[in-house]
């Protein structure tokens, strides 16, 4: 399954949102323009299939945070999400700074052959009879959520990745407690450890091949249980002037080696939507270039096991891919009245079929900052 | 009209933007910026942006082409490629490089270097390496921050300092006089001449 659309009105950076999304999305946009809080829409909908509507949002902050401060009259945040043009899920939250959030409105509909019916409006009349009701979505509670439990375990496999390598080295340092979704990696390796075992081996040796390409010096990788502290470590083969080479775990593995693992690792997960953050961050540009296609491979051409994979980038090397085509590409820009986020114009995606020119080279550039060649004229001196 | 920009090098960034705003256009997107290779393999891409109604500017160094004249580089970098170009797109070559337009402004440099004017070059776009040129300008300077923004350090290798691009794009930004420049770089002439007439 896979979000085929999304409407967002008055979230966070974001006024008024609608735009189609394929199986490989590259989101491209300036710094600050919100591609983080795009992708962190399908999170949230993750969360408050799992957690609670209440948790999703003080998680972030409360309402006023995630209102936009572009839409000055308009305090309701809106969310609006199409799966697979079969199932639409609608949700407005209603919430003043310091209150509770509230359910406005909650709408799934499914769409049969010739029409679409709803399969949830609220609030219904049980809603008004008891407006406590509405601090809880129909998507959270597994009462309320079984005509379209479908959806609500789709939203719950969305994963959110963005790798920090000292997080994964001293997840202890990071946070005493597992950390919800693990977005930053602090659980990765005992998530590996945890992966039964034909499983993680079978892994571990895809991802053992690639490392082999990408650091040659590094081979032989496995997981391991240290028994005096119950912690997992991830071990490969460092060669060096020994004949044997060193053992060495990932406390000593670089940034670049750590987030490709983990990158390659959760490709090779099972799951729904996968959001991945500048995926090409220590990456050299040449393994970068071969991420496209690696993406590429989460499209299994069926829709049940088809992966969706959302990318937040600013990699050249890594648009410059010809099979990345212009109806991948959502534009984020920034302006008076919030980001707007838009695929590329027609007459942009003709420029670059007539031309060749690729997403690099022809839509990256109109996201550049301007005057940003004047950064170097920063003075040091106060 | 609006005026994509097809560059060689970050340098070429400012230069182009103050040129066609001199000449009276709306500055578009500034595509390339990886170099002349990049520019002989790939501007003549850029030619179907003018098929969408806007201007594209491709400006790069003459130098570099290893062409004997400007016809011969015109065919290999474009009309090889798209056969009669529109009128919209212009290609042009700064004689001998980017740096024989910016020493043009004989005033300009020669003050901004803290240098005497009659050290510079009265026919820029003749001189053979125009960048080493005006590096060499630089040794003469009276100021300590110009000399070691564009004087390289031996040890390192470069051809030019650490600091060269930001500090010439200062110069571009606030010295460097289009007017004066067009007196002393024929190629330059042509080219906003060229510009001008675009509609």
């Amino acid at each position: 399954m896979i979000f085929s659309r999304i409407q967002l009105k008055n979230w966070k950076n974001f006024k008024d949102v609608d735009v189609q999304l394929n199986n490989r999305m590259f989101v491209i946009g300036p710094n600050a323009a919100g591609k983080s809080n795009f992708l962190d829409v399908f999170n949230f909908l993750s969360d408050v299939a799992s957690d609670g509507l209440e948790k999703a949002v003080n998680s972030r902050n409360g309402v006023s945070a995630l209102r936009c401060l572009a839409a000055r009259k308009v305090t309701d945040i809106s969310i609006k999400v199409w799966i697979d043009d079969v199932w639409t899920y609608e949700l407005v939250i209603k919430g003043k700074k310091g209150t509770e959030p509230r359910v406005e409105k909650e709408v799934v509909r499914k769409q049969y052959k010739k029409s679409s019916r709803a399969i949830i409006s609220r609030p219904d009349k049980e809603d008004k009879k008891d407006s406590e009701r509405l601090t809880q979505t129909a998507l959270e509670q597994v009462n309320a959520n079984k005509p379209f439990r479908e959806v609500a375990t789709f939203f719950k496999t969305v994963s959110y990745r963005h790798i920090l390598p000292q997080v994964v080295r001293s997840p202890r340092d990071f946070s005493p407690v597992s950390v919800t979704d693990d977005p930053f990696g602090r659980d990765l390796v005992s998530q590996i450890w945890n992966t039964p075992s034909r499983t993680r081996k079978s892994r571990l040796k895809k991802i053992n091949d690639v490392l082999q390409i990408a650091v040659p010096q590094l081979s032989d990788l496995t997981v391991d249980m240290d028994q005096p502290t119950g912690l997992a470590h991830l071990e490969t083969r460092y060669q060096h002037w020994r004949l044997h080479g060193a053992r060495q775990n990932e406390a000593a593995f670089s940034d670049g080696t750590l987030r490709l693992l983990a990158l390659l690792w959760s490709l090779l997960e099972t799951g729904g939507p996968l959001l991945l953050e500048e995926p090409e961050l220590s990456l050299h540009d040449e393994i970068v270039r071969q991420l496209p296609a690696m993406f590429a491979k989460l499209d299994r051409g069926r829709k049940r096991t088809t992966r969706q994979v959302i990318i937040s980038t600013h990699s050249y090397a890594m648009l410059e891919d010809p099979g990345v085509g212009p109806g991948e590409v959502l534009i984020l820009a920034p302006g008076d009245n919030g980001t707007e986020v838009n695929p590329p114009e027609d007459t942009d995606i003709e420029i670059m079929q007539e031309s060749g020119l690729s997403v690099a080279e022809y839509l990256l550039p109109k996201t550049n900052p301007h005057n940003a060649t004047r950064l170097t004229l920063f003075d040091y001196d106060s | 009209m609006i005026v994509d920009l097809v560059l060689e090098g970050h340098l070429e960034e400012p230069v182009a933007q103050k040129i066609v705003t001199y000449c009276g256009h709306e500055i578009g997107t500034s595509f390339g910026k990886k170099g002349f290779g990049y520019v002989k393999k790939s501007a003549h891409k850029y030619h179907s942006i003018t098929k969408a109604g806007k201007a594209v500017f491709v400006l790069t160094d003459f130098m570099d082409t290893k062409c004997a004249c400007i016809v011969e580089a015109c065919e290999q970098y474009l009309t090889n490629h798209v056969g009669h170009p529109n009128d919209t797109f212009l290609l042009r070559f700064t004689v001998a490089e980017l740096e024989s337009w910016l020493m043009a402004d004989r005033n300009g440099i020669s003050n901004y270097l803290g240098i005497q004017s009659n050290r510079v070059p009265a026919q820029p776009d003749n001189e053979a390496d125009p960048k080493q040129t005006l590096v060499n300008l630089a040794r003469r300077s009276r100021n300590n921050e110009i000399k070691r923004a564009i004087i390289p350090d031996a040890k390192h290798g470069g051809s030019v300092g650490p600091n060269y691009r930001p500090i010439m794009q200062k110069y571009v930004e606030e010295v460097w006089d289009i007017d004066a420049a067009q007196q002393n770089s024929p190629s330059l002439a042509r080219c906003i001449n060229r510009l001008k007439v675009l509609d």
